[in-house]
């Protein structure tokens, strides 16, 4: 697998934002129980550390994002956040309730807010902050330990404590993107198995690994038709003789003997899974195709399909 | 530090070089001594042609452009006239092209080579010696049935589809279909535009389809079996690997590809009562008392005509996308500028150079035309060095009868020399082209060069050994 490198910042290099909150953006065991008043209070605060941008329409812009597809990172946790036109650095305002604020879209109340302004040009900004965000929640206790904290310093130190940097990383990598991949086929299996996770799941590309589960190739629909109606057959003028899938009847009596090689195919798009994001796009322009894999090493730790990378960029 | 090239300043520096040859060649050729109003002439030409050969070594899909001005620098500075240049672009060949491709096109509508594929690949028993032997004798047939071009693209199929199927590393057989094709692109007059070129032009009387299949055909083979034996040498290791997967298939009773019903025998009569027509040409013209040749275009033009009239509803499509337009505009530009050439004395002279009158020698001469056109052949289309060197052996010939046999000899280091690199000849460039649409795959040049020179060497010798012995 080939994929040109993208440079990388220098280890010395300053990262691309600094610290992307202070103790002043952040609202500490707040009374407010509606999250529409709660937005408002976030976006007052955020607008008297940058007033550049409209208030009225940071909030608009929330709402309606918010309506759309609500943003819970975890169970109790929410990211709202809204891009704008008029703003042109990322602005992170956070607040703590013990006893939870109301979200419509969420049953449970939601203990932890983290509202994001980030400028509309910038499409990596947003996911920079849940990266850097989702790597601090990954440590067990840390969003208990924010809750409880009572003073707005202390919320601050605790992300900006050891090991805890609250600073944007310097690009949102494939692994930030990737969701886990929730389908995959062994290489001892049979173009019918392929055929059967196909259909059941609706995944036009399978990846096929190894008992290492390294990544060795994809599996793919379009493989399977054209085993079926390979180039030479379609050389003829129509195949309108062919009334009844005759061109299928010899994958059809042989797909459960018929190795999955057959039908795989060894050039894909995959990226490791610290390349930037903008790696996986690169990936897939060139392979012309619909999802790029992601590994560490060789072996298989996620998959990105077009649809989400589009959605992260153009839409999150 | 960006390191490729910037593209407009490659172009600038590649007419910059065509530039500069054309100017040398003109110059070289002002020194020859002739006349004032000859020497503008030649020196014209000789520019011209110069340019088209940098054109077709530097930027093939400019080499059209070229031509076309260069013909017009040629009418404007009065080197040909117009009614010359009509006459010159051998508009027989271009419609028996024309023809040919047309009946392809019915062809491969047809199933026909569907048919021939499907057959190959679910062949019983295959091994990777059977296989290897039945793709490079396939390769070598199918071109002068059809031609090289259209041949190439009908046996990659077969060969992606196995390559594809039995995960094979596909360059090794893409390079001994290729090879094949080359040298079976000589086996019949129809193989190639270059067989035909020479077999309407060879004097003292033309070569007829039946002439090839007596004197082509047999060295075709010859050299196709020696070009096997030594492609079998030189990838024993692909050829190992092709016959231990075919194995494991055999044992586990799958094919490689799909088994479907194709109805291919209206298409197998076409193909063999067009080729019937083709081969019958020279009795029929003796029998309507026709110029010699006429039968051999007229035939294709019949059955293409004929196919059009039934499938009238593909007939605009045969003849805007079978047939290469492209290809066969540059032949007519070339043919009037190699008459050009001839017209003006250039050939003359070079012929004199090589052949002094009463000094010609077979054994010399057979080897040295096999080689320069070899060598030419593998850097520039080798349709550019027959049509220059017609004229050339044309001269020779007419001042010693018995050099006829060097007109084989230029067909067979015009077709075997492409083989030498991969820029050698059109079936080269389309299966460099196909493989690296397919496997992003590219052929290095002297990955190609390495084995390329070996055949070249290899075949060229075996038809400079035959054509001397055969024709004593």
């Amino acid at each position: 697998m080939n994929e040109n490198a993208t440079s990388l910042p220098a280890p010395d290099q300053p990262l691309a934002s600094a610290a992307v909150f202070t103790e002043d953006e952040v609202l500490c065991h707040t009374k407010i129980t509606d999250a529409d008043k709660l937005f408002e209070t976030l976006v007052g605060v955020l607008s008297v550390r940058d007033p550049s941008f409209n208030p009225v329409t940071a909030l608009q812009t929330l709402r309606a994002r918010e309506a759309a597809a609500p943003s819970f990172l975890a169970p109790g946790i929410a990211m709202p956040h809204a891009r704008l036109e008029d703003l042109d650095r990322t602005l992170v305002a956070v607040a703590t309730s013990p006893g939870g604020v109301h979200f419509a879209a969420s049953k449970e109340p939601v203990r932890l807010v983290i509202l994001v302004l980030t400028p509309a040009a910038a499409p990596g900004a947003y996911l920079s902050v849940v990266a850097s965000i989702s790597r601090l929640l990954r440590q067990p206790t840390f969003a208990e330990e924010v809750i409880a904290e009572k003073t707005a310093t202390g919320v601050e130190a605790l992300f900006r404590g050891a090991h805890r940097d609250p600073s944007l990383p310097p690009y949102v990598c494939a692994a930030d993107m990737m969701a886990p991949p929730l389908a995959t086929l062994r290489e001892s299996n049979s173009v019918k198995d392929a055929i059967d996770l196909i259909v059941r799941t609706g995944f036009t590309d399978i990846p096929v690994v190894d008992k290492e589960g390294d990544l060795v190739g994809v599996a793919s629909a379009q493989a399977i038709l054209g085993v079926c109606l390979p180039d030479y057959l379609l050389w003829m003028e129509d195949l309108s003789g062919f009334s009844n899938f005759e061109p299928f009847e010899t994958l059809l009596g042989k797909e459960s003997s018929t190795w999955l090689a057959d039908i795989t195919d060894d050039t894909y798009a995959a990226v490791t899974a610290d390349r930037p994001a903008i790696a996986v796009a690169e990936a897939m322009a060139r392979r012309k195709t619909n999802i790029c894999f992601v590994t560490e090493g060789a072996k298989l730790v996620g998959v990105v399909t077009l649809k989400r990378f589009l959605h992260n960029v153009f839409r999150d | 530090m960006n390191a490729s090239p910037n593209p407009k300043r490659l172009v600038a520096v590649q007419f910059a070089v065509m530039a500069v040859v054309a100017f040398l060649a003109g110059w070289l050729t002002s020194r020859l001594g002739a006349p004032a109003e000859i020497a503008i002439r030649q020196v014209a030409a000789v520019s011209v042609f110069a340019c088209i050969i940098c054109a077709t070594l530097m930027f093939e899909e400019r080499r059209l452009g070229v031509a076309f001005v260069g013909i017009s620098a040629l009418l404007a500075l009065r080197v040909i006239s117009l009614s010359d240049f009509v006459k010159s672009t051998e508009l027989h060949i271009i419609l028996l092209l024309v023809g040919m491709m047309t009946l392809v096109g019915v062809l491969k509508d047809m199933g026909l080579f569907t048919w021939v594929i499907q057959s190959i690949i679910n062949a019983k028993k295959m091994t990777g010696f059977r296989f290897v032997a039945i793709l490079m004798l396939l390769s070598g047939i199918m071109p002068g049935i059809v031609d090289e071009v259209t041949s190439i693209v009908f046996v990659l199929a077969l060969v992606f589809q196995v390559c594809d199927t039995l995960k094979l590393r596909p360059t090794p057989f893409v390079l001994m279909s290729v090879m094949a094709t080359n040298i079976g692109s000589t086996g019949t007059m129809l193989g190639n535009p270059v067989g035909i070129l020479i077999g309407t032009k060879a004097t003292p009387t033309p070569l007829s389809f039946g002439d090839f299949i007596v004197h082509a055909t047999p060295i075709m083979f010859l050299a196709l079996a020696a070009t096997f034996l030594l492609l079998m040498v030189y990838y024993r290791k692909d050829i190992k690997l092709l016959d231990e997967r075919l194995a494991e298939r055999r044992a586990s009773h799958i094919g490689l590809g799909p088994m479907v019903a194709i109805p291919h025998k209206s298409g197998l009569a076409i193909l063999i009562g067009a080729l019937a027509f083709i081969a019958a040409h020279h009795p029929l013209e003796e029998w309507l008392h026709l110029e010699a040749n006429t039968m051999l275009v007229a035939a294709p033009l019949t059955i293409a005509g004929l196919l059009m009239i039934f499938r009238s509803h593909r007939a605009r499509h045969y003849v805007e996308v079978s047939v290469e337009w492209w290809s066969l505009l540059f032949f007519m530009m070339l043919f009037a500028v190699s008459a050009a050439l001839e017209g003006c004395g250039v050939t003359d002279v070079v012929a004199e150079h090589i052949a002094p009158e009463g000094a010609a020698n077979k054994y010399l001469l057979t080897p040295l035309i096999v080689g320069i056109t070899a060598v030419g052949s593998a850097f520039v289309d080798n349709i550019v060095f027959v049509s220059t060197f017609i004229p050339i052996v044309k001269e020779i010939v007419a001042t010693s009868p018995e050099m006829q046999p060097l007109w084989w000899a230029l067909l067979f280091g015009a077709c075997f020399g492409g083989n030498i690199t991969a820029i050698g000849s059109t079936a080269n460039l389309v299966a460099i082209s196909m493989l690296g649409k397919k496997y992003s795959i590219k052929v290095a040049f002297w990955e190609w060069l390495k084995v390329g020179l070996l055949v070249g060497v290899v075949s060229c010798g075996v038809a400079v050994g035959v054509v001397l012995c055969y024709f004593r």
